[in-house]
């Protein structure tokens, strides 16, 4: 088999010790950097690129690599223990996360989330080592409108993510869509709800909205309950997942893990829309559908697998076809220009040994992740008795610097303090930031997929009808809708098995 | 943001000891470590070539060169920050046409500086020549001239990507078409990526753009190279004609260059152009810049502020004939 | 009589922000099918949360909505941490990032009703010499260290 020959070639080129070695230390540096809130792996593998200038081409992939599944471990570190989602992967697990969190479940979270990201790695880097050359096919044949039924089908998903009303779902997902469309036009290059601010030339930065929604406004809400100590300390039990949880949060991770690596694919915003749609799924068929966005673990471990599993098949169009899918890929392209790598499908031929070495180092990171991360579980929830007089203040302090580091400017610390109030008014409304986020990052994508869309078709809305690809997502999404709208048909049901 | 304070502070030093240190000594240049700023985030063709040349810069001035991303707002955030600096060497700016030449024109309004006049060109080391790539599923043709009479035959059918508006990629379009008296339907994408994945894909069926993220697919068959927009035919394959051969005049390179805040003292400017030049006649240099799609030049500050306006003029004539200014 | 008080207050929000919206996209083209204007998307984005936000005026003040009433805002709390950020903005670029954590610890720790003066001194010098040792010295991100009159 060849699979097999490639893959012991993969490993033995990533079980050298010095590949090793900066494995490890990619991991190490991903994760310390990925539990900073706001400096996220783009900003890392930016400032770290020079630095690999020197090693060896195959090495310093398997470092950057390190770097970026690290930051997604560290990213969901951050995000259960103080919901402080650093990544708009992370939104979702966040939800529940936070919410097992603070009823003294930090460590069982904390472990799902490790868990289920290795298991979706080792899948994962099955298949990218497999099918990618076929997979990449795939994200030939999603035209503009094929993307914008996927968007419509996430955003109808995001309604789901609400725990509370769905006209006030709706309504954030909208003021979030509003928000991201501030900035420069990509179809006319006009600047939009920028209002001659400088800062907002480009946008308003998706950490900026997630540090100002869901970091400061949590502070605050945390500060005015006058009456409570604001700890956990009171009630942290056992780190580890008892046989119960197993159950629930095995089926989860594979769901989770499955649908992951195919919208991982996608470029432009497949693999943003992964951990939604994994929430999604799961909030829809459990049986334990009320505790979510109170703490259920399926909440956790589908997102959490789904988007490793996602990060990882992401390097499918970059390593078959030298297409960046997203800001990572595109340092990754950089860094192998740099060491004279042309990105491609050659790349498999030319440097097998760089190909499969990257792969079976994935597989090697992801298993280093684990042991590098169980130990710290312990640590992590230590964090969490830290007096909450102490630990506000450290928030605030990491949260202003990976703001103010997006791009050395002070103006989006400004910003995310505008929005942190809005982020609490909104709160004490009874309004959830959850599907607000979902629309800042996936509306100016629609918009753009929507108007290539009709400018390609020459204006006939029939073009998303026509194509198969998109009618399917229209049509799953009306689905979704028509369960959404008659939940009553699912109640009685259980009725029914109940007086059985 | 800081060096705003630090440059009014040292305006107003400068005055209190008047004169005392307004004309600094080329020779001693650089007497403190130098800033490159780039404009664009780290990783990209820019940023690794500002990275190289600081490398060699650095050995031969003893004086560290420490490059600077201050992305955003389509470059202006960095060079703002430049034209804002002492004019003593030690901040250059790494610019490509975009913040230059093109935003000033397409949209003077948002621009706070006026290129040639806060912001003077040192060096110039490199082009970046764009290629005319289809994919022959969608336009059925093998050369410029065939391209030219399937274009003029199907007015308004073909429709070709570019890496948003006012880039590059964008303009020599609009000039092929000017030139040309044909007409397309333009595609605007947020960068080349998602354009070159659409132009496999066969959702449109030409763009401009540069060598690096074409050659591989050109190579396997999956798109179709009819022609390099540079002057001359380039290096890479001196069989593929150029355009100019069919439209005479027809250029769209993007190119990279050093500029410093107006004021800087001319000798300085040379002493930082004579030392590029260096770094540029080195194989090394030489190829690693063609591994990345650009040919390594040298043109000096006389020649980089001749190259600008003449952009400057061509590129406003082609806005302004296709109405592309955004107020 | 307004029975869901937080679904009024959220529901004239989304008007007032959508009708804003609106407006300002009303400067923009909306184009033609064949090419949507920069102004099509927001326009019509904005509008329908308008009608949304209102409909969800109405719907609380039908008779059998569900009765909520909004939690006192803590205005206090707010004032303490937005200041203490927009603070630390302010001066960063003048007194550089150490400095500058060590105001924000101080002003952000008076927001606690627990503060004591023993705790802020504590913590912000700790977490100014982290801030000082990952930041400055181990990541080497691109900000003023220390005040730009001293360096």
């Amino acid at each position: 088999m060849d699979l097999i020959a490639n893959l012991s070639l993969g490993f033995a080129t990533a079980l050298s010790l010095q590949n090793l070695l900066y494995a490890f230390i990619g991991c190490l540096l991903g994760t310390l950097i990925g539990v900073l809130p706001g400096i996220g792996p783009v900003a890392t593998i930016a400032m770290l690129l020079p630095v690999t200038y020197g090693l060896n081409p195959t090495t310093a992939l398997i470092m950057l690599a390190g770097i970026f599944y690290g930051a997604q471990y560290g990213g969901s570190t951050t995000a259960i223990l103080v919901n402080l989602p650093g990544e708009s992967s992370s939104v979702v697990t966040a939800i529940d996360g936070y919410q097992m969190a603070r009823r003294g479940k930090a460590g069982t979270a904390l472990f799902t989330a490790g868990f289920g990201s290795f298991f979706a790695g080792c899948i994962a880097t099955l298949v990218l080592a497999a099918f990618a050359p076929q997979l990449a096919e795939l994200a030939f044949n999603f035209g503009p409108a094929d993307y914008f039924s996927l968007m419509v089908l996430g955003l109808v998903g995001a309604i789901i993510l609400s725990s509370g009303s769905i006209l006030k779902a709706i309504c954030m997902i909208l003021l979030g869509l509003l928000l991201g469309l501030a900035g420069t036009d990509v179809n006319s290059g006009l600047m939009r709800f920028t209002f001659g601010i400088p800062a907002l030339f480009d946008g308003i930065d998706f950490v900026c909205v997630a540090m100002g929604l869901f970091g400061f406004a949590e502070v605050i809400t945390n500060l005015s309950h006058k009456d409570k100590r604001e700890t956990f300390t009171n009630k942290v039990s056992g780190l580890w997942p008892s046989m119960a949880d197993f159950k629930r949060m095995l089926p989860a991770i594979f769901r989770g893990t499955t649908l992951g690596s195919i919208l991982g694919i996608l470029p432009g915003g497949g693999a943003v829309l992964s951990s939604f749609a994994a929430y999604t799924f799961e909030k829809k068929i459990s049986a334990h559908a009320d505790e979510f966005g109170k703490g259920a673990i399926e909440g956790v471990a589908g997102p959490e697998s789904a988007n490793n599993a996602a990060a990882q098949t992401s390097f499918i169009p970059l390593l078959t076809m030298g297409i960046p899918s997203n800001a990572v890929m595109a340092l990754m392209v950089g860094a192998m220009t740099i060491h004279n790598i042309q990105p491609g499908p050659q790349v498999m031929q030319n440097n097998p040994e760089l190909f499969w070495g990257l792969i079976a180092s994935m597989w090697v990171g992801n298993l280093m992740l684990v042991i590098l991360n169980l130990p710290m579980l312990g640590v992590w929830v230590k964090l969490l008795t830290i007096p909450y007089r102490f630990l506000y203040p450290a928030i605030l302090v990491f949260c202003c610097i990976g703001v103010y580091s997006l791009n050395s400017n002070v103006a989006n610390i400004y910003i995310t303090a505008i929005l942190s109030v809005f982020g609490y008014v909104l709160s004490k409304l009874g309004c959830e930031a959850a599907p607000m986020l979902l629309g800042f990052v996936l509306g100016p994508m629609m918009e753009e997929y929507f108007r290539r869309a009709l400018i390609l078709s020459q204006g006939s809305y029939a073009t998303f009808f026509t194509n198969p690809i998109s009618l399917s997502l229209l049509v799953a999404t009306a689905i979704l809708i028509a369960v959404m709208a008659f939940p009553s048909i699912k109640q009685k049901r259980q009725e029914a098995f109940q007086e059985e | 943001m800081k060096l705003k304070f630090a440059s009014s502070l040292l305006a107003a030093c400068s005055i209190l000891c008047a004169g005392q240190s307004m004309a600094q000594d080329a020779g001693k240049y650089p007497s403190d470590s130098v800033r490159i700023v780039v404009p664009f985030a780290a990783g990209g063709v820019a940023d690794i070539f500002a990275r190289v040349i600081g490398d060699h810069l650095q050995k031969a001035f003893g004086k560290p060169f420490v490059v600077e991303n201050v992305p955003g707002a389509g470059s202006i955030n960095g060079i703002a920050q430049v034209v804002r600096a002492k004019p003593d060497g030690l901040t250059l700016a790494v610019s490509g046409p975009g913040a230059i030449v093109i935003n000033p024109l397409l949209r003077p309004d948002q621009v706070p500086y006026k290129p040639l006049k806060d912001i003077i060109p040192v060096v110039m080391f490199d082009t970046v020549p764009n290629v005319l790539v289809i994919n022959k599923n969608k336009i059925p043709v093998n050369s410029v001239p065939e391209l030219i009479d399937y274009l003029k035959k199907n007015p308004g059918k073909v429709a070709y990507g570019s890496a948003g508006v006012g880039t590059t990629q964008h303009l020599a379009a609009e000039w092929f078409q000017q030139l040309t008296g044909t007409k397309m339907t333009h595609v605007p994408y947020p960068g080349s990526s998602r354009m070159i994945t659409d132009l496999i894909g066969g959702q449109i069926g030409l763009v401009f753009d540069n060598v690096p993220l074409i050659l591989p697919h050109a190579q396997s068959g999956k798109l179709t190279m009819l022609a390099t927009a540079s002057a001359k035919r380039a290096a890479f394959d001196p069989n593929l004609p150029a355009v100019s051969e069919f439209l005479p005049g027809f250029e769209s390179s993007s190119w990279h260059g050093f500029l410093v805040p107006a004021g800087t003292s001319p000798e300085i400017m040379k002493k930082i152009s004579d030392e590029v030049k260096v770094c540029m006649s080195k194989p090394e240099t030489i190829k690693k810049f063609a591994d990345m799609g650009a040919e390594a030049v040298h043109k000096s500050p006389k020649e980089f502020e001749e190259h600008i306006s003449k952009e400057l003029v061509l590129w406003k004539d082609v806005i302004e004939k296709a109405n592309l200014q955004i107020k | 009589m307004i029975r869901n008080k937080q679904n009024f207050a959220s529901g004239v929000f989304f008007v007032v922000f959508g009708v804003f919206c609106a407006l300002v996209a009303r400067g923009y083209s909306l184009g033609t099918t064949d090419d949507i204007g920069a102004g099509y998307f927001p326009f019509w984005i904005a509008v329908l949360l308008t009608v949304l936000g209102a409909v969800l005026c109405v719907s609380s003040l039908a008779a059998k909505a569900e009765a909520t009433e909004i939690g006192r805002l803590d205005w206090k709390s707010t004032a303490w941490i937005v200041g203490a950020v927009v603070l630390f903005a302010f001066l960063l670029q003048y007194l550089g990032i150490v400095l500058s954590v060590i105001v924000l610890v101080f002003v952000s720790s008076m927001g606690s009703h627990e503060f004591t003066w023993k705790g802020a001194v504590g913590s912000s010098g700790i977490l100014a010499a982290l801030v000082y040792l990952v930041f400055v010295k181990g990541l080497h991100l691109q900000f003023p260290a220390w005040p730009t009159l001293f360096s």
